[in-house]
């Protein structure tokens, strides 16, 4: 039983922090404007996340040691303080947009100004994560985020052309669009890779006191929690192309994403939908707020975790606390939260070698994983993936700016 | 000449590494080490030093300058390597971090945080 309660620590992962707004948002998007053209791109950053959160969690099972803690060591102070700051500010700019994101769920269920909407949701994250265990986070968010399944449904209800879709799993390139394609392919490898959900899954697993009879938990956490993200990822962008590519409508808003299920389904469908991204991306808020904080901590050796009450462990309690600060201060001067996630998603594969390096040279080290060092396949996937996320932030910034994000 | 490779070693083996003091509690990092000795003769590493002033000494740059400005609260300490009890992932000390003038950060926050229920 408490094997499978742990199993939700993936599931959380998965569906509270890998589906959330910048996910919504960039396979909404792509579906509308590529139809299923760009699947391949979903299950070539899943299964990157995948093996990315493999390596950290064997890492934390086998050494104790969490992302910012391996940076340190593996970087030295200097290298590892700039990775830490480049870090730091996209967890910031993802946990302003997923901050806006409730706050615009918030807004179409109870129609408030949302300003206001914005500080309460703020106050009540600070209660949130001041008050739960990390083990009732992980479950309250995580299982309610599952209500996004709805998606899976309304997809299968829409008839998708299976052979279209089995086609699309290829890597492809659209010569018609040229670099609207290409940002958007990146978007959707940044949005499935977004490091945080790895900093978040890496320390949560020395939260839970892993240790090496954990490695198959690891494992199977991994592909239940992220088998689960490629389903709902897959069938979010299967029916944005169903509903809205025929239009020509383009979904820039949440309440949009979430009518894609309404179409097929009907008004509870729609109901289901928005509660699932209160969940999905609330979950993202805590996931990030805590993200930061264990990044600070693990660089600097304050005492981290949420096994401890705030006064045992007060810095980490404090950092957490001031980026749900900074977070709410960004969002509630009025930024657009979706041009935020864009950024945010854009500039996270441009930080992302400096964390991922890292975690692969020691999964690689035996002196410190023993007998758990990284395989065959696990080594080339490993350096498959750095060289891809390398080539996907250098070109991130070009086609930004190419695209005027995504306009075409 | 002999002893130049295990220096290199120890420096490798501590630097930047969690400590932990006897009550299993996360107490800061190896920021630096104090080494005794003279140049060309025997070296020894006498001292684990932890906190901003190790990382403002020159070698971190103006990263180092910054972090140490933000953190001057912070109190360096310098803890002998006697009071080491084993070096792994992490270097675990034989005393409490209060005894060794270690976390006092954590001290003064947990005192900033205490007056809020549920603390």
């Amino acid at each position: 039983m408490k094997k499978a309660l742990q199993v939700a620590l993936g599931i959380m992962a998965a569906v509270g922090g890998f589906i959330e707004i910048g996910d919504l948002v960039f396979l909404s998007q792509a579906g509308a404007l590529f139809g299923y053209q760009l699947l391949w791109a979903v299950v070539l950053g899943i299964l990157g996340i995948g093996v990315y959160a493999e390596m950290c969690g064997r890492v934390a099972a086998t050494s104790g040691r969490a992302v910012f803690d391996l940076v340190r060591q593996r970087f030295g102070f200097a290298t590892g303080a700039v990775g830490l700051l480049a870090g730091e500010l996209v967890v910031l700019l993802t946990l302003a947009a997923e901050i806006g994101g409730v706050a615009l769920v918030l807004q179409l269920l109870l129609d408030l100004p949302a300003r206001l909407l914005i500080v309460l949701v703020a106050i009540a994250f600070f209660v949130a994560l001041w008050a739960m265990s990390f083990e009732l986070i992980e479950r309250v968010f995580g299982f309610g985020g599952l209500a996004l399944l709805v998606f899976v449904v309304a997809a299968l209800n829409l008839g998708p052309d299976w052979g279209s879709a089995g086609e699309s799993l290829v890597p492809s390139w659209d010569l018609g669009s040229g670099a609207q394609y290409g940002y958007f392919a990146v978007g959707i490898i940044a949005a499935m890779f977004m490091p945080y959900e790895v900093y978040f899954y890496s320390s949560g697993g020395i939260e839970e006191g892993w240790s090496r009879p954990d490695l198959r938990l690891n494992k199977v956490t991994v592909v239940v929690g992220w088998g689960l993200g490629a389903l709902l990822a897959a069938a979010i962008m299967i029916t944005a192309a169903e509903v809205f590519r025929p239009t020509g409508v383009e979904p820039e808003l949440l309440g949009t994403v979430a009518l894609g299920a309404e179409v097929p389904l009907g008004g509870a469908a729609l109901v289901l939908v928005l509660i699932g991204m209160l969940f999905a991306i609330g979950g993202a808020v805590a996931e990030t707020a805590l993200a930061g904080a264990y990044n600070i901590a693990q660089f600097f050796g304050w005492e981290w975790g949420k096994y401890r009450r705030p006064r045992g462990a007060p810095r980490f309690t404090m950092a957490w606390a001031v980026m749900l600060l900074l977070g709410t201060l960004i969002v509630v001067t009025g930024v657009n939260p979706i041009t935020v996630t864009e950024f945010a998603v854009v500039f996270s594969v441009i930080v992302l070698p400096i964390s991922y390096l890292p975690v692969l040279l020691v999964a690689n080290d035996r002196t410190y994983m023993g007998d758990a060092v990284n395989g065959p396949l696990a080594n080339v996937l490993g350096w498959f993936y750095l060289a891809l996320i390398t080539v996907a932030a250098i070109a991130a910034i070009p086609l930004l700016i190419a695209t005027n994000m995504g306009q075409g | 000449m002999a002893d130049e490779p295990e220096l290199i070693d120890l420096a490798f083996m501590v630097l930047d590494r969690q400590l932990v003091d006897s009550d299993g509690r996360r107490c800061g990092k190896v920021d630096d080490l104090d080494i005794d000795g003279e140049p060309g003769g025997p070296a020894k590493a006498v001292a684990l030093v932890s906190g901003p002033e190790a990382w403002r000494a020159g070698k971190h740059g103006p990263i180092g300058w910054l972090l140490a400005r933000v953190f001057s609260g912070d109190d360096t300490a310098r803890v002998h390597v006697e009071t080491i009890d084993s070096l792994g992932v992490e270097v675990r000390l034989k005393l409490p971090a209060a005894a060794l003038g270690l976390a006092h950060g954590e001290d003064r926050g947990a005192d900033f945080i205490r007056p809020i229920p549920g603390s």
